[in-house]
């Protein structure tokens, strides 16, 4: 079992765009595949249309891993569980800091996963705290969307920076750029250089702005399974590759 | 939680059965699909008795878990005739071994061919989120084609979403649907009308120990006589060569039960039978001794070298020719108003056969008495064979040691459960070992008379004569290990604990010690 996190310390990004469409692009695949929903706006649960139970609190599900079973929801694709976001998971935080080896916390909670998940991608929430810390530890990859602007330069070094600190590989942490407009000329000149200037390893494969991808709340399916044709569906596909060849999963 | 599945009544809409499942939740249509189901099996049911069946579905070959009703393994159908025996089957394809391991020597045969109908729903909440999914495939049986369709609803819980499916089961119980019990190629088969697992090469008949002895000779001579009707049409067909081989034995067991139970039956009644019986058992012996030796063919050609091969190949192609004339002259045999006399006449003897002096006593006294003098006659026989006995003497056990065998058989459910089967698994290792001295005897002298008058000219002739040479090595070689053997598979039977087995079973102080 691989994990997979998206993250990124600002938000509108793309970043939970970004990974229900992996996720629902890993298990048409065939991939066994279940999404994390950590970010407490539910974005990624909305989108899927599933709502957790009510008992399915932070506390509880920090506490007792038949608990974590029971709030694993089907989506309505083959080979794709949620875990959906619960309310109480604003509380996230503090709920870890009140556990025992909080920072090992998440990798732990997974791991009885193995037996029925080749995947779990994990939609973070845009912090850059201990809850970051404990997914950072439980992923295999990180990838953090870019929108190809100066400014997002500057935090994905800050990140590689918390990185460094943590004692973390630098090959954990991968980049992809997200809202791209090729329209822009700004954009065009940051996909040329910034990843020869980053010290962090960028995906080739831009995720372009799109008004499909937008729609996505709308219809509340993945773009990958409304729109499989459009660009940013296909886009979406190849990240998919690089992604899945950077955790060394078969083809 | 796992899939539900119920059986439909032909009264009952889909749609609104569906309607009753959904609750007050949304229920939508999904696009429904045709496809056509075949299934396979041989005429012993092997795959059946292993909790598998082959099936022809979406242009592919299956193997399904029965249980799990899952795909175990899957080729995709090759254009042709269908395969008939597991070495037709792609030998890089998924099939090939773990047919090849439950088929064996023996041929699939089509079961039945349904087209099917599968209507599919799913049942949506609130939010539009699916929680649920319902199908209802209605399966009509094309070959053989009867008038019934077998209907199946499965309910198809998702995680997460446990109550809705709770729901559905509890509408579907108060609809009157009856739960399916067994698998889908169960409920087919009796739909047309097929018992599973109907047909088994071993002999099994429940008598009560307090029947008469010619009530139980009438009910083993009419479950054989059975064997031998069931297996006619296969034989004659050539389907494969365990209906002749299953044929055979069920002869062979019956004249073993003319000796078990003489004095049972009227011997003056008996003795055309008798004779009649004999003789068609004869009949089918040349052929049966071709097939062996042609199902053999691979194994032998691995006992030599390589190179000495290619020339076993000649006397295996005369064999060939040889067999397909005993098969004409078998089907001619089997087609005559003699053989059909002799079924008729024999059905209408073992519908009351007329009595001799033992007929009274019970079965289980019959049965006790038997056991204990061929008991004592295979130890006797037995511990006067030491290293420098004639192989004649094996030989002769082997026959002692089957009779017994028979009659264990005939007799097994007149005894405690598994009291019986026991002792059967200490007599068949030895009856292995002397099962395989007795084919490799025959093998040798029929390899010997092959050398003194090799066929062909030239080359062809010296090469025949040296891989039958070398393969005379070989069974020479494993000859004298299996006769090494024997006296470790004999000390097994002799056991004294098997042996006090037996006198339990009997009735009696232990015997022939």
């Amino acid at each position: 079992m691989k994990v997979l996190a998206l993250y990124s310390i600002k938000g509108g990004v793309g970043k939970t765009a970004a990974a229900v469409n992996l996720a629902h692009t890993a298990a048409e695949e065939g991939v066994r595949t279940l999404l994390l929903d950590l970010d407490a706006q539910g974005a990624a649960s909305f989108y899927f249309r599933v709502r957790a139970r009510r008992k399915s609190t932070v506390d509880r599900l920090l506490e007792d891993r038949d608990r974590v079973q029971r709030a694993i929801r089907a989506t309505d694709y083959e080979h794709l569980d949620i875990l959906p976001a619960h309310e109480s998971f604003r509380r996230l935080e503090r709920a870890l800091d009140a556990v025992k080896k909080s920072r090992s916390r998440l990798a732990r909670m997974l791991k009885p996963q193995r037996r029925e998940y080749d995947l779990v991608v994990i939609d973070c929430p845009p912090t850059l705290t201990l809850v970051a810390e404990a997914v950072f530890r439980a992923a295999d990859l990180v990838l953090v969307p870019v929108v190809p602007t100066t400014l997002s330069e500057r935090t994905l070094d800050m990140l590689r920076r918390e990185f460094k600190e943590q004692g973390l590989p630098r090959e954990r942490l991968r980049a992809f750029f997200s809202l791209v407009d090729r329209r822009k000329r700004l954009h065009r000149d940051m996909l040329e250089d910034l990843p020869r200037r980053s010290k962090v390893a960028f995906c080739r494969s831009p995720i372009p702005v799109s008004s499909d991808i937008e729609r996505m709340g709308l219809g509340r399916e993945p773009v990958t399974r409304f729109a499989p044709q459009s660009a940013g569906a296909l886009a979406v596909l190849e990240l998919w590759w690089e992604v899945r060849r950077a955790l060394g999963m078969r083809d | 939680m796992p899939q539900t599945t119920f059986l439909v009544p032909s009264d009952l809409d889909g749609e609104s059965v569906a309607a009753a499942l959904a609750g007050d939740e949304t229920l939508e249509a999904e696009p429904s699909r045709e496809y056509r189901v075949r299934f396979f099996d041989t005429f012993d049911w092997r795959l059946h008795r292993a909790g598998r069946t082959l099936q022809r579905h979406d242009g592919s070959w299956q193997l399904i878990d029965l249980d799990r009703d899952a795909v175990v393994a899957e080729d995709p159908a090759r254009p042709g005739p269908w395969p008939r025996f597991a070495w037709d089957l792609d030998p890089d394809g998924e099939l090939r071994r773990p047919l090849g391991k439950l088929m064996k020597m023996r041929a699939l045969l089509h079961l039945v061919t349904a087209g099917c109908v599968r209507e599919r729903w799913v049942v949506r909440n609130r939010d539009a989120k699916i929680i649920l999914r319902l199908a209802l495939t209605g399966f009509t049986p094309e070959k053989p084609a009867v008038d019934t369709r077998l209907r199946v609803l499965e309910i198809h819980p998702l995680r997460g979403y446990e109550r809705p499916a709770r729901l559905a089961d509890e509408a579907a119980t108060r609809l009157g649907l009856a739960p399916m019990t067994g698998s889908l190629l169960d409920e087919l088969l009796v739909t047309v009308g097929l018992e599973p697992r109907g047909y088994t090469s071993k002999f099994r008949v429940d008598m009560a120990p307090t029947l008469s002895a010619i009530e139980a000779f009438a009910v083993i001579g009419r479950h054989l006589l059975h064997t031998i009707r069931q297996n006619e049409s296969g034989l004659r067909a050539d389907i494969d060569t365990e209906f002749l081989h299953d044929f055979r034995v069920a002869i062979r067991r019956q004249r073993s039960a003319f000796n078990h139970f003489r004095g049972v039956v009227d011997p003056a009644a008996l003795a055309p039978y008798a004779e009649r019986l004999a003789d068609l058992g004869r009949r089918t012996g040349p052929l049966r001794d071709l097939d062996v030796y042609l199902l053999d063919r691979e194994r032998y050609r691995s006992l030599i070298p390589a190179e000495l091969r290619d020339g076993l190949e000649p006397r295996f192609e005369r064999l060939a020719a040889e067999r397909g004339r005993e098969l004409a002259q078998l089907r001619r045999t089997l087609g005559s108003a003699e053989y059909r006399d002799l079924m008729r006449g024999w059905s209408d003897f073992l519908a009351d056969p007329p009595p001799g002096g033992l007929a009274a006593i019970s079965i289980l006294d019959l049965a006790r008495k038997r056991l204990r003098k061929r008991h004592a006659r295979v130890l006797r026989d037995g511990r006067a064979i030491g290293p420098d006995s004639p192989d004649e003497a094996l030989h002769r056990l082997r026959i002692q040691c089957k009779k017994l065998r028979y009659l264990l058989e005939f007799t097994a459910s007149v005894f405690p459960a598994g009291e019986v089967d026991d002792l059967i698994s200490h007599l068949k290792g030895l009856q292995d070992n002397l099962g395989e001295f007795n084919d490799l005897s025959v093998q040798r002298a029929d390899l010997r008379s092959a050398l003194a008058s090799p066929s062909g000219r030239g080359q062809a002739r010296v090469q025949e004569a040296a891989a039958l040479g070398g393969l005379l090595t070989a069974l020479h070689a494993r000859h004298h290990e299996v006769r090494d053997e024997f006296a470790a598979a004999f000390a097994d039977f002799a056991d004294p604990a098997v042996t006090r087995h037996f006198a339990t079973l009997c009735g009696k102080e232990a015997t022939g010690s």
